[in-house]
């Protein structure tokens, strides 16, 4: 882990230009004052510094609410916002938030940091609901495990962490991952100090409206905390190069700006002052954490605890650079050797390729403070299976639990480990889809691009019936808490009073007020029906294709079939989806009795396939792929590999020579990727054919003309002029200018001149035969890249004749190697046995 | 008149005895076809393949042998060949080689590779599966036929692979056999690149 001790100083700091150096990665590590200085420009001008406590918070809250012209739409708005202020510049993907994962595009929730707690803290997806400085893109299990939980650090054990996308291996130290119990969340190191600053954010902008507040310890609804903690972590992770950049991105979209990112030190100024029972623990914090002084205090070393680390194709982790003195300010620098190996930004090293690579850490202002580590990345050459998986029998639909299998990697390096078997993706063997198909008896396990297949298991078709909860179905409880259901054998939960046992009871003001199941249904969820013991309430229907589990308030993922009004008589949804999990969540106020809830579940959908829709053209040279869906519930119903497509060769046509231009013979070219099946010669000029000279009109002069084109020659009548000691011929028409005696045109020197011998090498290589070619166009190729750049652009068209040689040439690999394989394949399959067949096959999908 | 007999029945009964000889030793193509047909039904404990394919300048060999271990496994050890590519973006690169040699092998238990060593396995199998030889002696022309020996063009590549996707064209066949295939040499010539299939194979 990085220790740099990020001790906040009065931000008069100088600026450092973000550097993506050309073939070299780096991203240096800003000092935030100075680059919110060159960005704020004016914005805070009107602020009265000298303010402390509410005085100052107010004097902040007009100007970022006055100049909050526009707030982001919650579904399109944010979504668009989040592409543009939360991505990652050096690899354009977007940064999910807690824990740093990144994925190509916005794909996950939007993450209220401050728990909007169903509505009831503030609008849900309007005001600070949606307010762009406030929402983050995050993942749905992740947002969902987080809840409105507040705030706080929580020991970082295993039991304790959170998963993201069903992972908790994420990070490979306990920094890069997030964790919580029953009381705070404690998000992955480097997301502490910017959730403490959106929350002081949200707190200023938002907080008169709603009457939002920080506590000591946790919070519910319109409170939050811990706020001592939160201040530490503000202190301990000032703003990072990011948050500005994303503070930028919103600025420029809402009008208002975040001024903890700007100005760190406010946050002090405020809450320590601002009359709250909190203020002296914030004030022992910041004297512990941060006294926000002046002083720059230099990098004076820069060490690493190791000098290597090994690390596996696809994984990142944060390095554990020592800055010394622990309090120094300055800024570290960071650039890689090989990016084709390893990047890395911000001390956070990512594992692209197979190979070494030395990342260094640098002190910018002295470059001879740096310290260096070497990076061994290795890859993942095959995965075996041992083990059984724990469930064989599935329902279509349902996804491969591995629980049982082991996963065994094989290394480039040779070495092997053990994988977890959550960080393999687990595909129906048939199909290739996570949900597993009717009939199916295989999985596949992918692990990046190597494969390995499990036989043996069973997938059936989903059958229909119904289930009926009532207080009955719950075993003993006491209190307002968690209960657990169960009906013909499936089962699930509910936060339900268990005092009332003729009805089931909820009250939203309770910690949480829904029930679910955690068995799937035997079928897809049809419809819903629940009957109220009184009053009228209204409830929302939520069905998903993963389990809900148990968490404060009420789930917000999955599918919302809408909220309904209901009464004594049953109330019904009537659903199409092919969901097995369903979470009933009430959505009034008060308390809520339910006399019986009936899940109707059937056969699932019916898939109507649609036709097929490519997915991958194919190409001259490769093959592609197509896939069909289902028109009803869109699940991918089947893959398959569509062949490379045949050449479409078109015949250019010769181009006859002249009596003064060269010809060239007709040839074919395909016109799908521009491969030529033999390649045009060069007619030469065919030469004027002369008449005899005769004499001119004038009697000076002689003439004669081509019969073939019709041109025309004059000269001096020979013997009227003395014949010249060296002729000329500037017009090179083989006449001598001055005597007209018919001379040789003379060959252009031979080339000298970078630009005449690339030309002429391309020009050797179009005539090159066939066993000289790939020789020539190296030659070619290696002189095009001693011209400069200006000189490249004047032989474009040359240059463009070497690449269509060398396309040609590529495309002759490409039919010599497919021919090959087809035909080692073929031999081999004569005289295999169907077993060894078989195990080639799924071998060779392996390496596809 | 009694001795002439005698002579006249030894003469014949030597014709006889020669006659049936000769039948003995001399085979149809078409029986020939039925017994290689059959030969290929067996269990060929070693097969060594030698692919060779040529397209004009570029040339690649690829060797594989398929052994059959004490402990019931099937190895496959091969080294093959593949031609490199020229990279073309905003610059040209040539590879070093024209061609580059790559080896390694397998072991398969049952149906499921259990091992892998070096370089993996770059081979396209047929599409329908298996392929299965046809010697159907109507689908042979300009055969020689020797003892032991089978030598001809094949009329339709298709029907003799039994692949209809088959893409091969002017194949020519030479098979040699006792009791068993000893070798097998296919030839032929697809999408413009010639092909030749050496087996040598071990019951």
């Amino acid at each position: 882990m990085m220790k740099m001790s990020k001790r906040m100083v009065a931000w008069t700091l100088l600026v450092v230009m973000l550097v993506a150096l050309l073939g070299l990665g780096s991203f240096a590590q800003l000092m935030p004052r100075e680059s919110a200085l060159a960005a704020e420009g004016n914005y805070y001008a009107s602020i009265d510094t000298s303010l402390r406590g509410d005085a100052l918070r107010a004097e902040i809250a007009d100007l970022i609410t006055d100049t909050h012209h526009t707030n982001p739409s919650y579904s399109a708005g944010l979504a668009s916002l989040f592409e543009k202020a939360d991505i990652n510049p050096d690899t354009g993907k977007v940064i999910q938030f807690y824990t740093g994962t990144e994925t190509n595009g916005f794909t996950g929730n939007r993450e209220h940091v401050w728990p909007k707690n169903a509505g009831k803290a503030f609008p849900e997806k309007s005001e600070a609901g949606s307010d762009g400085h406030h929402l983050r893109p995050c993942d749905n299990n992740l947002n969902s495990s987080r809840g409105s939980m507040s705030f706080g650090e929580v020991p970082q054990t295993s039991s304790n962490i959170v998963a993201e996308n069903g992972s908790t291996s994420y990070g490979s130290t306990p920094d890069e991952l997030c964790y919580k119990n029953s009381t705070y969340f404690y998000p992955a190191k480097g997301f502490r100090g910017q959730t403490a600053r959106i929350l002081m954010y949200v707190q200023t902008r938002w907080g008169d409206k709603y009457d939002l507040s920080f506590v000591l310890g946790a919070g519910y609804n319109k409170t939050i905390g811990d706020i001592e903690t939160l201040m530490k972590w503000h202190l301990q992770e000032p703003p990072t190069a990011q948050e500005m950049f994303r503070n930028e991105k919103v600025a420029a979209y809402q009008g208002n700006r975040n001024p903890f990112i700007d100005h760190p030190e406010w946050a002090a100024m405020i809450y320590c002052y601002d009359g709250e029972s909190y203020n002296d623990e914030l004030l022992e914090v910041v004297r512990q954490y941060d006294n926000y002084g002046t002083e720059d205090i230099a990098i004076e070393g820069l060490s690493f605890s190791s000098t290597e680390v090994s690390m596996v194709v696809g994984q990142s982790s944060t390095l554990d650079l020592t800055i010394t003195p622990a309090k120094a300010n300055g800024t570290v620098e960071w650039s890689t050797s090989n990016s084709a190996v390893a990047t890395v930004s911000n001390g956070r090293v990512s594992a692209v390729g197979v190979g070494e690579a030395t990342i260094t850490a640098k002190a910018a202002a002295n470059a001879n403070i740096k310290a260096s580590i070497t990076v061994k990345v290795k890859g993942v050459t095959s995965i075996a299976l041992s083990g059984a998986p724990a469930r064989t029998s599935y329902i279509e639909g349902d996804t491969f639990n591995p629980s049982g299998l082991s996963v065994t990697a094989t290394y480039s390096d040779g070495s092997t480990a053990k994988v977890a078997v959550a960080d393999c993706t687990w595909l129906d063997g048939t199909a290739r889809t996570a949900q597993l198909r009717e009939g199916s008896t295989s999985v596949i396990c992918q692990l990046g691009n190597v494969e390995a297949v499990y036989e043996g298991i069973t997938v059936a078709k989903m059958q229909g019936g119904s289930i009926t909860i009532t207080r009955s179905s719950f075993a003993s409880g006491s209190g307002y808490a968690w209960g657990t259901w169960t009906v013909e054998g499936i089962s699930g939960h509910a936060f339900l009073y268990h005092g009332t046992t003729n009805s089931m009871q909820f009250n939203n003001s309770k910690t949480s007020y829904y029930l679910f199941n955690t068995t799937p249904l035997p079928g897809a969820i049809t419809k819903v029906v629940v009957t109220l013991r009184e009053d009228a309430e209204s409830w929302e229907l939520r069905t998903s294709s993963t389990a809900y589990s148990q968490m404060n308030g009420v789930p917000t993922t999955g599918t919302s079939h809408g909220k309904k009004a209901m009464a004594t008589t049953p109330t019904e949804w009537v659903v199409s989806t092919s969901d097995r999990y369903f979470a009933l969540c009430y959505a009034d106020s008060g308390a809520s009795y339910i006399t019986s809830i009936t899940i109707y579940y059937g056969e699932g959908c019916s898939h109507t396939a649609s036709d097929w829709m490519p997915e991958v053209e194919p190409t001259c040279s490769s093959s592609g792929s197509q896939y069909k869906i289902c028109t009803k519930c869109g699940t991918v119903l089947e893959r398959e590999t569509v062949a490379k497509l045949n050449h479409d060769y078109e015949e250019i046509a010769a181009v006859e020579p002249t009596c003064t231009t060269q010809g060239t013979s007709a040839y074919l070219e395909c016109t799908l990727c521009g491969a030529h099946s033999g390649e045009p010669t060069v007619v030469p000029a065919l030469g004027h054919t002369w008449s005899e000279w005769a004499e001119d009109t004038d009697g000076e002069n002689e003439v004669r003309s081509c019969s073939v084109c019709g041109e025309n020659q004059s000269r001096p009548i020979q013997g009227t002029v003395p014949p010249c000691a060296e002729h000329v011929d500037e017009d090179q028409d083989m006449l001598c200018d001055v005597c007209g005696a018919e001379v040789e045109i003379k060959e252009d020197p031979i080339p000298d001149g970078e630009l005449d011998a690339f030309v002429a090498a391309v020009e050797a290589a179009k005539s090159a035969s066939a066993d000289e070619l790939l020789t020539k166009i190296g030659e070619a190729a290696a002189l095009y890249e001693e011209l400069s750049a200006d000189q490249k652009a004047e032989v474009a068209t040359s240059f463009a004749e070497l690449k269509t040689l060398a396309k040609g040439y590529n495309a002759e690999v490409d039919a010599i190697n497919t021919t090959h394989q087809q035909a080692s394949g073929g031999a081999l399959s004569l005289f295999a046995g169907f077993g060894v067949l078989l195990a080639l096959a799924a071998l060779l999908k392996k390496l596809a | 008149m009694k001795k002439t007999l005698w002579k006249i029945v030894l003469v014949v009964a030597v014709v006889c005895v020669l006659a049936a000889s000769l039948s003995a030793c001399t085979k149809t193509i078409t029986q020939v076809c039925k017994d290689l047909n059959g030969y290929l039904n067996l269990s060929y404990s070693k097969v060594e393949l030698t692919v060779e394919s040529v397209r004009k300048d570029l040339s690649l060999v690829s060797h594989y042998n398929m052994q059959t271990l004490s402990d019931g496994n099937v190895k496959i050890s091969y080294d093959y060949q593949v031609a490199n590519k020229i990279q073309v973006s905003e610059s040209i690169v040539v590879p070093e080689a024209p061609v580059s040699t790559k080896q390694g092998y397998v072991v398969v238990k049952g149906n499921s590779v259990v091992e892998e060593s070096g370089d993996p396995l770059n081979v396209e199998l047929p599409a329908g599966g298996a392929l299965l030889l046809n010697f159907e002696d109507r689908n042979l022309v300009n055969f020689k036929l020797e003892e032991g020996r089978l030598e001809a063009d094949v009329k339709d590549a298709k029907t003799f692979m039994r692949d209809s996707s088959f893409e091969g064209e002017d194949m020519h066949i030479v098979v040699t056999y006792d009791k068993s295939i000893k070798t097998l040499q296919i030839s032929y010539v697809q999408d413009g690149t010639s092909v030749v299939l050496d087996f040598v194979l071990e019951v």
